[in-house]
């Protein structure tokens, strides 16, 4: 077999000390930056990537990894305990994340994020390692028809997202689609909605969105509610999760992983899509819908699973064909080249030992992200016993700091605190933020391929429905949208005719 | 009175400026005598970036004051270089200078805050390489007349793609596509990785692409090389052809960078820094890694990168022009 021959080659690098040293800090950094809110990979990697120099290629690209999915282990941290996103793909990790804080049960969401991620890991690292053709066929089939209508369902399913008025949620897509049509537009490089802002032309920043309608304020209205209370939470559950829990996280995490695994191979958004997707499916699957929003484990478990599986395989592009899906893989591209290392079709075959070294790290790394996050549970759960008034000042600060070394820019800080108080007016007019955020990632990538499919067609809106992954989204889409309105209609029709 | 209130404002202006002048001479002697910050265009990983990195790592070893790199990507470069022309003229804030800032821009937006030409003055150039004009693989042709013949022959069927209006691998583009007469579609993508994806999968035909993105696409048989745009061959990769020999002289565009500061910067730092920064250029580390990113270096004195930069000048502003491209 071939492959356990790669695979044992990859063990034999990876299980160097030297190599182990480097995951282990990798992983470490990783913990560490994703659990300050708002300082992301990015930046990390970034200011890291000089040092590398001096230290082997394979060493520092396990370590430079190994910071990626670290930092995806540690962003749920800040979401549950104190409602701060730091990515797009920890926005849904609120949701119910943050109410099983409040009830006491934080220890028991973190645990079920870092098991249900050391799970999705392991299964993503088998995919990249097993898997890697039949996942770059689905991949292949998205092209930008297909795309276009996979943020047509994402767009139609954010609806989902809110527990509340339908109305109000639709609503506050539109919104959101606004939001996210700020910037340049790609094909007349026209500037729209940017009101001679120059620090506006490339659209509003997802971080200040993000921080600012969830994590700001929530702030405001905690010291709204209860500026005396001592910390957040009164009382502490017990840490693990009980064997209910348990029952309904298990199922979810396997579901979350399976998705994500799939989804982390689509390079143009798909890794956006895959936590956001799994809580959708768990919503739609559950037989006790209405629990979600309120602190269903569900919706922790399969979100954190899917957002683990997905960045391990959303190395697949890159490794395979140079292709980084995000701003974190552009960078670790940026540095394997540095390292006289090119990513791309050839990299498995001219550096066997890189290759299968990176993949057989990531399955070292994910246990000891394990060992690492699990007993630092307890430290993070009594953090929220640090009185409210001394643990904002200390959130806030830390998120200005994220916020302004994102771009360097004090414009970018603002805009958070901007968002903040949109985000307490609309929580006081009881809209939901969760929809406002998909559709504001969302719909710049639907526009961008929905425009692009009309020019690769020569306007022949047909091309959506003769290919047939795009025909299997669009009916999907309007499945649900028909799911969603017809109750409401019936229930409109049955109040009109009792009057 | 009023003359020695005068004789006081005098004496006064008289102090100011002495002190002025030794300290602009103190500041030259001891310079660099803190911190150094280096400010990037463009987000981490891209070669605007890792040439960032190269030079703090240089500088910060031998002058012993740590270079801060800072990534303040947005407007197309603008932003940053806007930030350097308000920094103090010191010799403090760097900026890394590139086809857009130093030359393109200016030609291209309507309305800049700086003017390249009058508010940066370049202390080296650091390196250029050309762009590489890539056919997905469901492209038959193996040349680029095959390819232009193939296209005349199926007018308004074929997609080209580009990573923005106004980019210099879109304006080479479109002049390729103006000197060859071709009847082609142009598809904008947000940046250069959503172009190879789409080409892999055959969405569009070709791209003018950066060369450390597409060599190994082109070496692993993913997408095939047509043409360099340069007039020669590049050293580098002899097997690919040039514009040139395929017939299209003035396709000539090269991505290159600079260090840029601002130009009320004294002469003296100004030259200091450029010496400086080109001998670590020179260093064989420097040349590996750049030759990873396929890049040769041309560092040189300030007045090399004067000529180099009013050169391209020269070349960008008949092409814009004669593209009719402005972008608010």
């Amino acid at each position: 077999m071939e492959l356990f021959d790669n695979l044992a080659l990859g063990f034999s690098v990876a299980l160097t000390w030297q190599n182990l040293l480097f995951c282990m800090i990798g992983v470490l950094i990783g913990t560490l930056i994703g659990v300050l809110p708002g300082i992301g990979p990015v930046a990390t990697i970034a200011m890291l990537l000089p040092i590398t120099f001096y230290a082997p290629p394979i060493a520092a690209i396990i370590m430079l990894a190994g910071i990626y999915y670290g930092a995806q282990y540690g962003g749920s941290t800040t979401s549950i305990l104190v409602n701060m996103p730091g990515e797009a793909s920890a926005v849904v990790t609120c949701l119910d994340g943050y109410p099983m804080a409040r009830m006491g049960r934080a220890g028991a969401a973190l645990t079920v994020a870092a098991v249900g991620s050391l799970f999705a890991g392991i299964v993503g690292t088998l995919a990249l390692a097993f898997f890697t053709s039949p996942l770059l066929a689905v991949a292949n089939s998205f092209g930008s028809p297909e795309y276009c209508s996979l943020m047509a369902l994402g767009l139609a399913a954010s609806v989902v997202l809110a527990q509340g008025s339908i109305l109000k949620a639709t609503m506050m897509i539109f919104v959101g689609m606004l939001l996210g049509l700020v910037g340049t537009d790609v094909q007349s490089a026209t500037l729209r909605y940017t009101f001679g802002l120059p620090e506006l032309s490339d659209g509003i920043g997802f971080v200040s969105v993000a921080m600012g309608l969830f994590g700001m304020s929530e702030i405001i209205l905690n010291l709204e509610r209860r500026l005396r209370q001592q910390g957040v939470i009164a009382k502490i559950g017990s840490l693990f999760p009980s064997r209910e829990e348990w029952r309904r996280a298990i199922p979810a995490s396997a579901r979350g992983t399976g998705l994500g695994a799939l989804l982390g191979v689509l390079p143009g958004g798909g890794a956006v899509m895959s936590s956001f997707a799994s809580y959708a499916l768990e919503k739609r699957v559950s037989k006790t819908p209405e629990r979600f929003g309120n602190g269903a484990i569900e919706g922790v478990a399969g979100p954190e699973a899917a957002n683990n599986a997905g960045a391990q395989t959303s190395f697949i592009p890159l490794l395979i064909l140079g292709i980084p899906s995000n701003a974190v893989l552009a960078l670790l591209a940026g540095a394997m080249m540095i390292h006289g290392v090119a990513p791309g079709p050839q990299i498995a075959s001219s550096k066997p030992e890189l290759f299968w070294g990176v993949i057989a790290s990531m399955f070292m790394g994910n246990v000891m992200l394990v060992i690492i996050n699990l007993p630092l549970i307890g430290l993070w759960v009594r953090l929220l016993k640090i009185p409210y008034g001394i643990l904002f000042p200390a959130i806030l600060f830390f998120c200005c700091v994220g916020v302004y070394t994102l771009n360097n820019s004090w414009f970018d800080v603002l805009a958070t605190a901007f968002f903040g108080i949109l985000g307490y007016m609309f929580r006081k007019l009881g809209c939901e933020m969760a929809p406002l955020l998909m559709a504001y990632v969302l719909a710049p990538l639907f526009e961008e391929n929905l425009r692009r499919s009309m020019l690769l067609s020569r306007g022949d809106a047909m091309v959506f429905i003769d290919r047939p992954v795009s025909a299997g989204l669009i009916a999907a889409t309007i499945i649900l949208i028909l799911i969603v309105i017809l109750p409401n209609f019936r229930k409109t029709r049955e109040v009109a005719f009792k009057e | 009175m009023r003359r020695t209130s005068l004789d006081c404002v005098r004496a006064f202006v008289l102090v100011v400026a002495a002190t002025l002048l030794a300290g602009t001479a103190v500041a030259q002697d001891n310079f660099p005598n803190r911190a150094l910050r280096i400010v990037v265009p463009f987000p981490p990983g891209g070669p605007n970036d890792v040439l960032a990195r190269l030079v703090s790592d240089h500088l910060s070893k031998v002058w012993g004051q740590p270079a801060v790199v800072e990534n303040r990507p947005g407007g197309g470069g603008n932003l940053a270089a806007d930030l350097v022309v308000k920094a103090p003229a010191d010799g403090y804030t760097l900026l890394i200078g590139a086809t857009g800032i130093m030359a393109v821009n200016q030609f291209v937006y309507k309305n800049l805050p700086y003017s390249s030409s009058r508010d940066l003055v370049a202390a080296t150039m650091l390196a250029h390489a050309p762009l590489i004009l890539t056919v997905g693989t469901h492209v038959t042709a193996t040349t680029l007349a095959d390819y232009v013949a193939f296209v005349k022959a199926n007018p308004g069927k074929r997609n080209w793609a580009h990573p923005g209006v106004g980019t210099s691998p879109q304006l080479a583009a479109a002049t390729f596509v103006a000197r060859a007469g071709l009847d082609m579609a142009s598809i904008p993508y947000r940046g250069t990785t959503a172009i190879v994806d789409a080409q892999l999968k055959g969405e569009i035909d070709w791209t003018m692409d950066v060369m450390h993105s597409a060599i190994p696409l082109h070496r692993g048989g993913k997408v095939r090389a047509l043409a360099v745009t340069a007039k020669q061959r590049w050293p580098l990769f002899p097997e690919i052809p040039s514009m040139a020999e395929a017939g299209y002289p003035d396709v000539d565009a090269a991505a290159w960078f600079c260090i840029a500061v601002h130009a009320g910067t004294p002469r003296p730092i100004v030259e200091r820094l450029g010496a400086e920064i080109a001998r670590g250029m020179k260093s064989e580390d420097s040349k590996q890694r750049l030759a990873s990113f396929g890049m040769l270096d041309i560092s040189g004195t300030p007045d090399e990168a004067r000529r180099y930069i009013d050169a391209q000048i020269a070349y960008w502003r008949p092409i814009v022009e004669g593209l009719k491209i402005t972008v608010e």
